[in-house]
């Protein structure tokens, strides 16, 4: 998918500059602080613009520099951040393992051997989510394994609202359907239609600010790491033939540009990067 | 009632170069608002018919068309606390949104001026005295996500004394500011906090 027309391709190159000289700013600075998680987020850009470029390289490689600082914080988001760009390192990371714990154990009523583990950062439905994407990144979407018990904990937390402003429930009944199922758009088409109708009204609504569209625009909201891991995951395309967002043009490019992106980084990591460990 | 520190970028145009910029602040001019610009002259009646929720929104939302006559002045702050992070998973430094205005997207010098501001706890648009925190998730709760900017938005003029220093940046790709000018005038937010030292 092109995106001539739709975003200006040398404000493109501006960016893409001004996001690299700001992490040369801040190169001696520590990424374990605050810092680092501004560092995190120009690198997180960057991968978003390097995609949309179709240069997946690297895409892969700024996309692992976000996802091992923000790790380092303990942030999830960082796993899915790493799955996306092959790097699956949630089967053996402790603060995934954590996660499961605590959503594993969170019924226990005192009196336990074993002390319940502190930390609200544990216990935030977005860090479960998290986790959870980075799992079915990892592995087959339509067997969670270990990560089910997620899926669990975050079906009665639908009204939480995600990064992209949609609820929790509606994109887990995408991203882990209640009923088997193979595909999303066998399944969930109003759903997924959802999302599109939300996409088109919020670009629709943004791109009428013309002053903010045409020099603030954040590419990575745009690309919406969350969608891009959902339809890494579920493929709409399992029935056969081109995917319909292919052919899709105009204004409505940009509501499916997750939906289309996603074509582009799913199979990442079948033998993973050597740089991302 | 909190203090913000806060930065705000400006790009060069005719009119405003690093001598200008500097004279924002040893002039004791301020930061005055397009709104001010615009009309020359401004009087307290004038200033609270424009004050209001309408307004605001439509200096958030359609600058383009209303920026140039706005009396709201958007500021940088940064973002956000970690519990927010959680949900955004965003972090902004107010000075890279500062110099990504200041330069123009890259394409021209500017200035970064960094100033401290009252901010509301809860929505008070017509109380010129005050800043509004309208990313504030607590506050504002209906903004896009395609398009972060200022999170402080302050009203009609931002007084000299409250600018701490203005920076000339040719350029966003330079290892720094070409000029620095830090204001003798300026007054610390101290006196405004509910801390009082020992002595």
């Amino acid at each position: 998918m092109a995106l001539s027309g739709m975003i200006d391709d040398e404000w493109l190159i501006r960016r893409q500059a001004f996001c690299e000289a700001r992490i040369a700013a801040r190169i001696d600075m520590d990424i374990h602080g605050r810092a680092g998680l501004v560092i995190a987020g120009l690198h997180r850009e960057l991968a978003a613009i390097f995609l949309v470029q179709n240069e997946l390289l690297p895409m892969q490689i700024h996309l692992v520099a976000a996802g091992k600082i923000l790790r380092a914080q303990g942030l999830a988001h960082g796993l899915l951040l790493l799955g996306l760009a092959g790097a699956h390192v949630v089967l053996e990371d402790p603060l995934a393992r954590t996660v499961i714990q605590v959503a594993t154990r969170l019924d226990e009523h005192g009196g336990d051997d074993a002390p319940r583990v502190a930390g609200t950062d544990y216990y935030s439905p977005h860090q479960w989510l998290a986790v959870l994407q980075a799992g079915l990144l990892a592995g087959p979407a339509d067997e969670p394994g270990q990560f089910a018990i997620l899926i669990d904990r975050l079906r009665p937390q639908a009204s939480v609202t995600l990064a992209n402003g949609l609820p929790l429930g509606l994109y887990l009944d995408l991203l882990a359907p209640r009923e088997a199922a193979s595909s999303v758009a066998q399944t969930r088409w109003d759903d997924l239609s959802a999302v599109f109708s939300w996409r088109r009204r919020a670009l629709r609504i943004a791109k009428n600010d013309i002053y903010h569209w045409e020099g603030t625009l954040d590419l990575a909201k745009l690309i919406d790491f969350d969608l891009l891991a959902l339809f890494v995951c579920r493929p709409t395309d399992e029935a056969g033939g081109r995917p319909f967002w292919d052919q899709v043009i105009g204004e409505d490019a940009l509501a499916v540009l997750p939906m289309a992106l996603a074509d582009r980084v799913r199979g990442f990591g079948e033998s993973g990067p050597a740089f991302a460990h | 009632m909190y203090i913000q520190w806060c930065v705000k970028g400006i790009a060069s145009r005719p009119g405003f170069d690093w001598a200008a910029a500097q004279s924002t602040v040893s002039a004791q001019h301020g930061i005055i608002s397009n709104w001010w610009h615009h009309h020359g002259q401004i009087t307290p009646a004038d200033v609270a018919g424009e004050l209001n929720l309408a307004n605001l929104y439509r200096h958030l939302n359609d600058y383009a068309a209303y920026g140039p006559v706005s009396p709201f002045i958007s500021l940088a702050a940064g973002s956000v606390e970690r519990d927010a992070y959680l949900q955004t998973n965003t972090v902004h430094s107010a000075i890279d949104t500062g110099l990504w205005f200041a330069t123009a997207y890259g394409t021209r010098p500017g200035a970064l001026f960094y100033c401290w501001t009252p901010v509301g706890l809860n929505p008070a648009v017509e109380v010129a005295s005050v800043s509004e925190s309208v990313r504030d998730l607590d506050v504002y709760r209906d903004y896009l996500p395609f398009q972060p900017e200022g999170e402080i938005t302050a009203k009609v003029s931002l007084p000299s004394n409250q600018i701490q220093r203005v920076e000339w940046w040719d350029s966003f790709a330079a290892a720094g500011p070409v000029h620095t000018f830090v204001n003798p005038s300026f007054v610390e937010p101290t006196p405004l906090t509910t801390l009082r030292e020992l002595f």
